[in-house]
């Protein structure tokens, strides 16, 4: 039988978040738990569904590369109902569209980030279900920075989120330069 | 008579008191829209007015009003002063008094004039003064305001009070009536008495009879006549009104259009800048902006790991292979206790050696050997030896058997996805802060032509507002009137002129009839000497009619010849150098005159531009005033509120210029050499142009501080500028 | 002659140069430069004319004027 990859592991998941943060943050610019929405007539629905605000918040984490941990008490914890092998396949309505490959990026900055013993892993000495959780603490931790970054922007500016390119302001804050590796890689070989 | 000065204090937009020193040449006043042109004029007609004593609220400054404490008071005052016959002045005022807050009460009109004789000065009667110096004939051929009172042929009476007032000869309509009145009435006379003549009578019956028929059918065609000519008239007034709207409508049309066009640009513009960001940061992946460095780390750890998988395996594989060495190695170089080789370990073999031991005999030397002594042990030993390889063997091949180093394949899945990302993928999303950067860019460009647009609509708008205004009897549904009209009309118009040639025809054939008839009268001999004379008397009468007839018509034809000699001579100077056409004064059917231009050999030219037009009428008006100076043996002003708009590209220095050569004071208020700065919507004095100007100019512009709300805010500013 | 000329006199001067009446009437236009020596004429039309004219100055009604000449011409018209 085939095995899952890694990939395919992950992907079954569903990243935990902070129910701290459900009403003013998620709740307040998606359509978390209004169901599947058409129209968004409320201006403060900014993105659709809950995962959006969420991948935009580990972003935030990701790119400052500052990460938070959870609270260990399970009650104040929560997730979506949604896998993220499901994020992104939007319908093309209302000028969105579906962004499928983003989800594979984040696997990417993930395995970049965390520091699992992949050796250990192909050998065995751990399982894969351990490394997923592993990535998923870490993808967590980054967007529970995100969450807090939002909200301390929130206090000083209540309607500071509301602006239609705040978001787009905090990551183009960030830098972008594309820096060329000093050690030229060989060609790889696949074996 | 020569104006020195005019004085405006507080009439309308003029706050305060403003002087304009007239030079004796051309004086321009130059203002734009709204900077107090028109009103300069009106201020003058107030003052010319006498027909009311017109104190109106209205035409106090609003923002002299609006100072005014209570009880404090001043005056709203036009005034002139003038040559002629010694030095004289013409001053119309009226007070007005702050009452409470919200009223003002105005009182104490005055209406007078001053003269200075010898070394005294009084005062008369404004209106005399006026009368005496500037009467009401005169001031008609001297005051114009805008362009379309510059016709003075405008109307049918027009000819009439010209030749009335600047000919030589006056009461020639009346004189001409009357003898043509004599002659019908004598003429019935004649007709009556012939009845009496027995010779006669028969003849002069039946005559009388054709003739009454005659001279009813004439009334008719006449009254038929006055009727189409009414009609045309009144299509041609209809056409003027729709044409000279046409104007207005197709600049509305214009402006109507400019401002879809727009719109529809800044719709557009619109959606460019509408744009969602927090969706393209998903949708897009703008959200990957700074995801190369994170990118890189995943493909160098990847790399990395492969690598090491990789060596690790690849020394495990090294190691294991060592291992079997070794042993090979080990098991060559075993040897026997005595030094010797060793057999091999297969040598003997198991059943040979198990053989040996149950026998007690070694059966390759045949020695005996028993329990518990030496060469029993060893071949124990080699037994057991033998035993213990084979467990070895065993266990190494199990070992192959066993677990390979890494079951799984995590790192080669990694791996694959790191090479996957590379090449496309990886310049993608290198490329994404580039592309962003570009599309903010672009939306910030579209925001700009976002506002340009807003500003060029607003223009418009205010364009066509201001349209409306101008065109003030007109609605913006009379505007959009279908011009189909004008068709209709031409087409009407052009019937009854043709049924007017028709009975016009026939009008004469008749009037020919009718003179055959009176000849035939007139032959009839008869012989009533009573008869006789009634015939002689209106012989006599017919001639002195005719001889009238053609005094007047010679009068009027000498007038107008010598019209429009004058008007091509200043028709001539004002166009200097550039082709002017010819000016002919036509005669028309009822009685007044038609201004034409025309080529030398007398083709009409048929759509004489707005600035030709406006240099034929002035050259007749020119024309004009030089006969009325030669008349009265006294010269008058003109003064022009902006007859040169339609200048356009005329020259307009030169233009000037001429006129201030000619012997003659004018004043010409206009907007001319002005220009605007189409960005603040300032305009300012062409200083190049003017200083090209030898003529007196004054400039009137709205003070800089004004609201567009407030009225009280306006201040006309005079500014004499040479 | 430096002789003020009214309007009538110019009214008259006008009328009596017309080629065809001076035929019809026989008369020198010369003759006449104002009303005054019109009036004075032996001529009936030169006469009448200049009763036509000088009544119309002296404001008198038009049934009077043509009453006036047509009496005048009845009696001197050969």
């Amino acid at each position: 039988m085939a095995t899952e990859s890694l990939y395919e592991i992950w992907a079954k998941r569903n990243p935990e978040w902070e129910i701290r943060y459900e009403n003013n943050i998620i709740k307040t610019f998606c359509d978390y738990n209004r169901g599947a929405t058409s129209m968004r007539e409320d201006r403060a629905k900014i993105l659709g569904a809950g995962y959006e605000i969420f991948i935009v918040a580990f972003f935030i984490g990701l790119y400052y590369n500052q990460k938070k941990p959870l609270t260990t008490e399970n009650r104040k914890r929560k997730s979506f109902g949604w896998a993220i092998q499901n994020w992104g396949n939007i319908e093309s309505r209302g000028g969105r569209r579906p962004y499928p490959k983003l989800r594979e990026y984040i696997f990417a900055a993930l395995v970049a980030r965390t520091d699992v013993d992949f050796i250990a892993l192909d050998k065995g000495e751990i399982t894969a279900r351990k490394a997923v959780d592993m990535l998923m603490q870490t993808m967590e931790e980054y967007a529970n920075f995100g969450f807090h970054f939002m909200e301390d922007k929130l206090i000083d500016n209540p309607g500071y989120f509301y602006a239609s390119n705040a978001f787009l302001e905090v990551f183009l804050s960030f830098d972008a330069s594309v820096s060329k590796s000093e050690d030229d890689e060989e060609p790889e070989a696949l074996d | 008579m020569i104006l020195k000065s005019i004085k405006i204090k507080n009439f309308r937009s003029y706050y305060g008191e403003s002087i304009f020193e007239l030079s004796e040449g051309l004086t321009l006043i130059i203002g734009g829209n709204g900077d107090g042109k028109t009103t300069f004029f009106e201020a003058l007609e107030w003052l010319f007015n006498t027909s009311t004593e017109d104190i109106k609220e209205s035409n106090i400054s609003a923002k002299r009003k609006a100072e005014l404490e209570i009880c404090e008071s001043d005056e709203v005052a036009v005034s002139i002063v003038f040559e002629h016959d010694g030095e004289k002045e013409l001053e119309k005022s009226f007070t007005f008094e702050r009452i409470s807050k919200d009223n003002v009460r105005c009182k104490d009109f005055k209406f007078f004039g001053y003269e200075n004789s010898g070394s005294e000065r009084y005062s008369v009667k404004g209106s005399n003064l006026l009368e005496q110096s500037f009467d009401a004939v005169i001031r008609k051929y001297c005051l114009f305001k805008g362009e379309s009172t510059l016709n003075v042929f405008d109307n049918t009476t027009a000819l009439k009070t010209l030749v009335e007032t600047f000919s030589g000869i006056k009461r020639f309509d009346d004189l001409v009536e009357l003898s043509t009145d004599f002659e019908a009435k004598s003429q019935n006379a004649v007709n009556k008495e012939m009845l009496n003549d027995k010779k006669c009578r028969q003849k002069a019956n039946d005559l009388n009879f054709r003739l009454t028929k005659v001279k009813d059918e004439i009334q008719t065609l006449k009254s038929d006549i006055k009727q189409q000519d009414e009609a045309i008239n009144s299509y041609a007034a209809k056409l003027e009104i729709l044409e000279h709207n046409q104007e207005a409508s197709e600049q509305y049309q214009d402006i109507k259009n400019r401002i879809k066009g727009l719109s529809d640009k800044r719709a557009k513009m619109r959606n460019y800048t509408l744009v969602d960001y927090n969706a393209m940061l998903l949708d897009e992946s703008w959200i990957l902006r700074s995801f190369p460095k994170v990118l890189q780390e995943y493909q160098k750890k990847a790399s990395a790991l492969s690598k090491q998988k990789r060596k690790l395996k690849t020394q495990e594989d090294e190691r294991r292979g060592e291992e079997r060495g070794k042993q090979i190695a080990i098991e060559h170089i075993q040897k026997l206790a005595n030094g010797a080789v060793e057999l091999p370990w297969n040598l003997p073999d198991q059943e040979t050696m198990q053989e040996m031991l149950d026998d007690h005999i070694c059966k390759v030397c045949g020695r005996e050997a028993l329990e518990g002594s030496e060469a029993y042990e060893f071949m124990k030993n080699k037994l057991n030896e033998y035993l213990r390889h084979i467990q070895e063997t065993t266990k190494k091949d199990e070992q192959k058997d066993e677990k390979p180093l890494f079951t799984n394949s995590y790192i080669d899945e990694l791996h694959t996805r790191q090479i996957r990302m590379s090449g496309e993928d990886e310049q993608r999303i290198a490329g994404i802060a580039t592309e962003v950067s570009h599309r903010l860019k672009f939306i910030q460009d579209r925001k700009i032509d976002l506002d340009k647009i807003e500003k060029e609509l607003q223009e418009a708008e205010d364009e066509k507002s201001r349209l409306l205004i101008q065109s003030s009897d007109l609605t913006e549904e009379m505007l959009e009137k279908d011009f189909n009209d004008i068709k209709g009309y031409f087409d009407q118009k052009g019937r009854a002129e043709i049924r007017v040639a028709e009975l016009t025809l026939q009008l004469k054939r008749k009037e020919d009839e009718k003179r055959e008839l009176d000849e035939e009268f007139a032959g009839l001999e008869p012989e009533n000497t009573s008869v006789k004379m009634y015939q002689r008397v209106h012989t006599a009468l017919r001639e002195i009619m005719k001889a009238f007839t053609n005094a007047k018509e010679r009068n009027v034809t000498e007038f107008l010849t010598s019209l429009e000699k004058k008007a091509n001579t200043y028709l001539g100077k004002l166009n200097e150098n550039d082709f002017h056409g010819v000016i002919y004064l036509r005669r028309t059917a009822e009685g007044s005159a038609r201004i034409e231009l025309c080529s030398e050999d007398g083709t009409i030219i048929p759509n004489p531009s707005d600035s030709q037009k406006t240099t034929m009428y002035m050259s007749v008006l020119f024309a004009i005033s030089e006969i009325t100076t030669l008349k009265r043996e006294q010269d008058y002003p003109l003064i022009f509120d902006a007859p040169t708009s339609n200048m356009g590209g005329f020259k307009e220095n030169s233009f000037y210029n001429v006129i201030d050569k000619i012997n003659k004071q004018c004043i010409i208020v206009t907007k001319d050499l002005l220009i605007e700065d189409k960005t603040t919507g300032e305009s300012s004095l062409d200083n190049k142009q003017i200083n090209q100007l030898t003529c007196s100019v004054y400039r009137i512009s709205k003070a800089a501080d004004y609201s567009q709300t407030g009225l009280s805010t306006i201040q006309t500013t005079t500014t004499k500028i040479k | 002659m430096a002789r003020y000329l009214t309007n009538s006199d110019k009214v008259l001067q006008a009328v009596l140069s017309d080629e065809r009446l001076m035929a019809h009437a026989q008369y020198n236009p010369m003759d006449y430069e104002t009303i005054a020596e019109a009036l004075d004429s032996d001529n009936a039309v030169v006469c009448a004319v200049a009763k036509i004219i000088d009544g119309k100055g002296n404001n008198a009604t038009d049934k009077e004027i043509y009453n006036e000449v047509t009496n005048y011409l009845k009696s001197n018209l050969i």
